[in-house]
């Protein structure tokens, strides 16, 4: 006489392993490519958040207020809400190292470029720096005053 | 087998639960980045905005079309490029001008960002450079008030005020109703008064309110010397009203005469002698002198504390003699007081049948109670207990009187209009007494020795500051006679500021009056015959634009009169301050320019009321950051992505 026992490993069976087996792997894979993608924006907020913080530098005075090329500790272009065209025109005399380091880039690259009213740029940091190899550009562009004229200052963070 | 069927219920159910449990997550996401950092963008990009607005000026801007437009229009000047642009967009704003400070927002900041902005005041869009919002939007605003476009935010500043003007005024000198003479018996009546002196009359008109003769052609009109020259056949009789009393006939006479050529600065008199052959011919209300001269005048400041003596004309009665005086007390008057002078000659002591003394002298005030009497009164109108033959009363005269009498009238004084009768050996239409009785005045020469009323009080403030001026005005009722009469009169914003007004009742007949302006009561007669000269209107009841008076004419049981009429030369006279300075106006670049505009606007606003001013002294000072027309206002920059 056979049991009821016996009756497991019938296809019914089977077909519901079947089921379960597809839907976890379907799991598994979603979870794996949400979690690469939040790492992506993680790391894309990152570069954003570096992108503004470099950018503020043409709008805070930095320490000290009006500091040189020995003393400075902060990075700051601005005085009295307008670009000071003299602590601009130290950026390259301070470096691009010195530059990205105190303005805690990281592994990050930067490039500073100033468009006038005529979109005509007038300014360019640093000068000779290539952006065909960048894995990933990051841009903000903000309205500053230079000479007592707007002008467009935009930063470029890359990896 | 019938129990393979179980693997459909239980493991399946199982199974789906799980599978429609992790479906879900299929669908599940994550942001594609933080929020926080897109917003932080926008709020960085805002007040990057807001700073060029609030930072450059509007020079760095100037070949914008709209401002270059503006310059070479001469609607703003080179100074005004110094200003922020936001101050140069807020001033157009609000002055009205919206769309200039939207066309340049525009573009000067629409070339600067490509997100979308809109800058906002007060709840209001100057510009938007999107039609449509977006989900988030980062804000930036700050507090700005503004300079006034054309005008330096520096230089100088002037003010002036006249020290002497000339100006046109008038003055009324009214006669009080008084009498009287009886039965072709002279009544003569003398009005001493003094102009200023340093005056130029351009115009003196003398209304002559009589009653006089039995009929129109049997008028007993003998004299009416103005500064002895005889005017008496000079009278254009205007209105000639003949009321007939049983058998008696009585004319009320209006007339006017031109006296301009005899009026002359300084002391004048007018003499007026009438009579009538069969009753008591007097005075009526309505009569006066107005003169319009041009006068010099010195800035000062008006008094706080008054003394002023109303003299009484100088009447003499056959038989008997009366008169009334009004005066006024402003409501706002504090610690008034007030006292009545009387001198009295040739009054005929009396007494009655009974040879008791009878009340010669009878003095009403603003009551219909006898305020003084001299002696003994039988009833309440004090007519001596005599045998009489028509109006007169043939009393025993025992002897000749001249009186003098000083009475405080202070415990009876009333805010308004006061009134004083006196009545020497009479009351109303009956007299006693033999002959002549005097109401002395001669207020030119024996001003202490004339009968007066002088009045007392105070006021909190002065009536006028100093550099105000005052002018006088009168208006006439015209129309025609009618009882009630209503006068309606317009006030110019000019002459908001009344400090004193009087209506002028002209009548032929008359017996009491009740007086309102503005549906306001101001005076009602307390007794017969009592129509004052002078109705004191309370300032604070007129109004700008419409006004109306009406005057009613009314009997003692309160029925208004039928042939009692208010005459259309009835008037309406006020005094109301002009300033006589105008204070820092415009800003120039030189202290010269400021000193002539302050000139001509003294000159402007005092030549609107035919002022002139003589001396003038003016304050030029220079002033530095001057802030204009508008603000503190609050704008916003909104800054949000594009869709």
């Amino acid at each position: 006489m056979l049991t009821n026992k016996a009756q497991v490993l019938t296809y019914d069976f089977f077909i519901a392993l079947a089921i379960f087996i597809a839907l976890v792997s379907l799991v598994m894979a979603h979870w794996y490519f949400t979690s690469v993608q939040m790492q992506e924006t993680i790391e894309k907020n990152f570069a954003l958040r570096t992108t503004l913080s470099a950018s503020q530098a043409w709008f805070k005075e930095g320490y000290p207020k009006y500091w040189n090329l020995e003393n400075v500790m902060e990075l700051g272009l601005a005085n009295d809400g307008k670009i000071n065209r003299t602590k601009m025109e130290m950026l390259s005399q301070l470096g691009y190292a010195k530059v990205t380091l105190l303005l805690n880039l990281g592994t990050y690259n930067l490039r500073y470029e100033i468009y006038n009213k005529t979109n005509d740029l007038i300014f360019l940091f640093p000068q000779d720096l290539d952006l065909t190899k960048a894995k990933n550009v990051y841009k903000i562009e903000r309205v500053a005053i230079l000479d007592e004229q707007p002008v467009k200052v935009r930063t470029l963070v890359w990896d | 087998m019938g129990l393979k069927g179980i693997a459909f219920t239980i493991d399946m159910l199982i199974g789906l639960s799980l599978a429609i449990a992790l479906i879900p997550l299929l669908y599940s996401r994550t942001e594609s980045n933080y929020p926080e950092v897109s917003f932080q963008s926008l709020s960085y990009q805002a007040n990057d905005l807001l700073s060029v607005l609030t930072n450059l000026k509007a020079r760095s801007f100037s070949e914008k079309p709209t401002i270059s437009m503006l310059l070479e229009e001469k609607i703003i000047s080179e100074e005004d490029l110094e200003k922020s642009l936001l101050d140069l967009i807020g001033t157009f704003w609000y002055s009205g001008n919206k769309t200039i400070a939207s066309n340049i927002t525009k573009e000067v900041l629409g070339s600067l960002s490509d997100k979308c902005f809109s800058l906002q005041t007060q709840n209001e869009t100057i510009y938007s450079s999107c039609d449509s919002e977006g989900k988030t939007m980062a804000v930036a605003h700050t507090i700005e008030s503004g300079y006034d476009v054309g005008k330096p935010v520096s230089g100088y500043v002037a003010r002036a005020w006249a020290t002497k003007s000339k100006k046109n005024t008038t003055q009324i000198i009214p006669f009080y109703p008084e009498g009287s003479g009886w039965t072709a018996q002279r009544l003569e009546v003398t009005k001493s008064f003094a102009l200023p002196t340093d005056i130029t009359i351009y115009n003196a008109t003398l209304y002559v309110s009589i009653h006089f003769g039995t009929s129109q052609s049997q008028a007993q009109f003998e004299q009416l010397k103005v500064n002895d020259v005889q005017k008496k056949n000079d009278v254009n009789w205007l209105y000639l009203q003949e009321e007939s009393y049983g058998s008696e006939i009585t004319t009320a006479a209006y007339g006017v005469v031109d006296v301009t050529n005899e009026i002359r600065p300084g002391n004048n008199s007018i003499y007026l002698v009438i009579g009538t052959p069969n009753y008591h011919s007097h005075i009526h209300p309505g009569m006066r002198l107005i003169v319009t001269y041009s006068l010099t005048q010195e800035a000062s400041t008006g008094s706080q504390s008054f003394k002023k003596r109303y003299y009484f004309d100088n009447v003499l009665g056959n038989t008997g003699a009366w008169s009334m005086v009004s005066f006024y007390i402003p409501e706002n008057a504090k610690n008034a007081s007030a006292y009545l002078h009387l001198k009295a000659l040739n009054v005929d002591d009396t007494k009655n049948l009974l040879g008791r003394n009878s009340s010669d002298v009878i003095i009403y005030f603003n009551s219909g109670n006898i305020f003084y009497k001299d002696d003994y009164c039988s009833s309440s109108t004090c007519y001596p207990l005599c045998s009489w033959s028509g109006y007169y009363r043939n009393c025993q005269k025992v002897g000749v009187m001249n009186p003098e009498l000083y009475l405080n009238l202070t415990n009876n004084l009333t805010f308004g209009t006061n009134v004083i009768s006196v009545y020497l050996n009479c009351y109303g239409d009956i007299h006693w007494g033999n002959k002549e009785a005097i109401i002395y005045s001669d207020p030119l020469n024996d001003p202490n020795g004339s009968s007066y009323v002088e009045v007392s009080y105070d006021l909190e403030a002065p009536t006028f500051n100093y550099g105000e001026i005052d002018l006088t005005k009168e208006i006439l009722f015209g129309g025609t006679a009618s009882n009630p009469k209503t006068f309606q009169f317009e006030l110019k914003p000019s002459q908001k500021n009344i400090i004193e007004a009087f209506v002028h009742i002209a009548q032929g007949f008359s017996s009491m009056v009740n007086v309102s302006v503005n549906n306001f009561w101001i005076f009602t007669s307390p007794s017969l015959r009592v129509v004052p000269e002078n109705v004191y209107v309370y300032p604070n009841k007129l109004l700008l634009g419409n006004n109306s008076i009406k005057v009613v004419d009314f009997q003692q049981g309160g029925s208004i009169s039928d042939t009692n009429y208010i005459l259309p030369w009835s008037s309406f006279e006020y005094t109301y301050l002009v300033k006589g300075l105008v204070g820092y106006g415009r800003v120039f670049n030189s202290s010269q320019l400021a000193i002539e505009d302050a000139k001509q606007r003294l000159f402007a606003q005092l030549g609107e009321e035919g002022i002139m001013p003589e001396e003038m002294q003016v304050d030029s000072q220079s002033v530095q950051g001057v802030r204009w027309l508008w603000g503190p206002a609050l704008f916003k920059i909104l800054v949000w992505e594009r869709e």
